[in-house]
């Protein structure tokens, strides 16, 4: 399997894969967050400023966990205002990106007074794009396929005469059940209010952390990458979370 | 205050009622306020350009959102700057599909 960069020109514009499916994901999540949004009968007068304050938030986080990730070199990029709209330059990190949207939505709640979080209707979405623009990584063959290996499913990568993990297939298919899961789950009693975001963000962080190790992402420390250390804190914070809440969450699923 | 000094009366013909329809004194206020956000954030954006390379246009975007989402009279504006920059995030994003955009990692060829 040879890299697919470029899918197929307009006239004598390429459209490349990575921008096609990065932006074929995003619609995709955007209109399953539709679906979902009138499904729960969420207002447009929520259901807007929310999901504008998610995709700014996420855009910018995607953005600035680089210099966690990657380094403070890459300050003059990802701190400049207009470095950010650049369209060379790419979207940055997932993990990034869902913490930075999950901050952007909770400010955005609060801002417009809202008491009960209908943000649930996010979980599915977002698995749902990340699944799609992983295909675009992986015909492009960036966002480091992956560590080499001898599996029958490695890939060649150009230049070289070994096989490596096509690590972003593994995440797609990874966030296509997921996505099947959270769809499975988001009318338990115990999946309201935030809870089944919760979930989806906790979901993607543990395979994350695991499938960092198939990945070429620069260590950090003990052996660990940025992605993996992100992964952990999203994921105990989210325990954390569903730990000091079980009571609340128990008492308000009781029947009255 | 008019040009010769003299303080200007609101016209009977200027209350609400008599207004045609579509005017737009008429839009509600957080509409107004979306507006001038909007087209504020570029006029702003637009002036420092040349001498903040964006460093000061950011964090400066970031709080600026956050003091007008938490201010009761003036989140509109707030919204017309989020709208400013979500589209501009567009824009790069549909740019995107025609530039081959990295994700700031090291890669294999090129």
């Amino acid at each position: 399997m040879s890299p697919v960069p470029v899918l197929f020109y307009i006239g004598e514009v390429p459209v490349y894969s990575h921008g096609f499916f990065l932006l074929f994901g995003l619609l995709a999540g955007l209109g399953w967050l539709v679906i979902e949004a009138r499904r729960r009968r969420w207002s447009k007068e929520e259901v807007i400023p929310i999901t504008l304050a998610a995709f700014v938030g996420g855009m910018v986080g995607a953005k600035v966990s680089i210099l966690f990730f990657n380094g403070f070199e890459y300050a003059p990029l990802v701190l400049n205002m207009y470095a950010m709209f650049d369209p060379r330059i790419g979207p940055g990190s997932i993990i990034g990106g869902v913490v930075g949207g999950y901050i952007g939505g909770y400010i955005a709640s609060k801002a417009i007074g809202k008491d009960k979080c209908s943000c649930d209707a996010f979980a599915p979405a977002m698995a749902l794009a990340t699944a799609i623009g992983r295909v675009g990584c992986f015909l492009s063959f960036e966002d480091g396929l992956g560590k080499p290996t001898i599996l029958p499913w490695g890939v060649p990568i150009p230049g070289g005469d070994y096989l490596v993990h096509p690590a972003p297939l593994y995440d797609m298919a990874f966030n296509l059940i997921w996505f099947g899961i959270l769809l499975a789950l988001r009318d338990h009693k115990w999946m309201q209010n935030g809870n089944l975001l919760k979930v989806g963000i906790a979901g993607y962080a543990f395979f994350r952390f695991f499938v960092e190790f198939l990945r070429n992402n620069r260590e950090l420390a003990f052996g660990l990458t940025g992605q993996q250390f992100a992964s952990v804190a999203l994921f105990a914070v989210v325990v954390m979370y569903f730990v000091m809440n079980r009571q609340k969450l128990f008492a308000s699923t009781q029947p009255a | 205050m008019d040009q010769d000094g003299k303080e200007l009366m609101p016209s009977p013909n200027d209350s609400p009622d008599n207004r045609p329809d579509g005017d737009w004194r008429d839009f509600p206020a957080r509409y107004r306020q979306q507006i001038l956000g909007f087209i504020g954030w570029f006029v702003v954006a637009s002036v420092l350009a040349p001498i903040s390379f964006g460093l000061i246009t950011f964090p400066g975007t970031l709080i600026i959102l956050l003091l007008l989402a938490k201010s009761k009279g003036s989140k509109g504006f707030a919204g017309g700057v989020l709208i400013a920059v979500a589209l501009n995030f567009v824009a790069a994003l549909i740019r995107g599909v025609s530039l081959n955009a990295f994700c700031f990692i090291p890669f294999y060829y090129y």
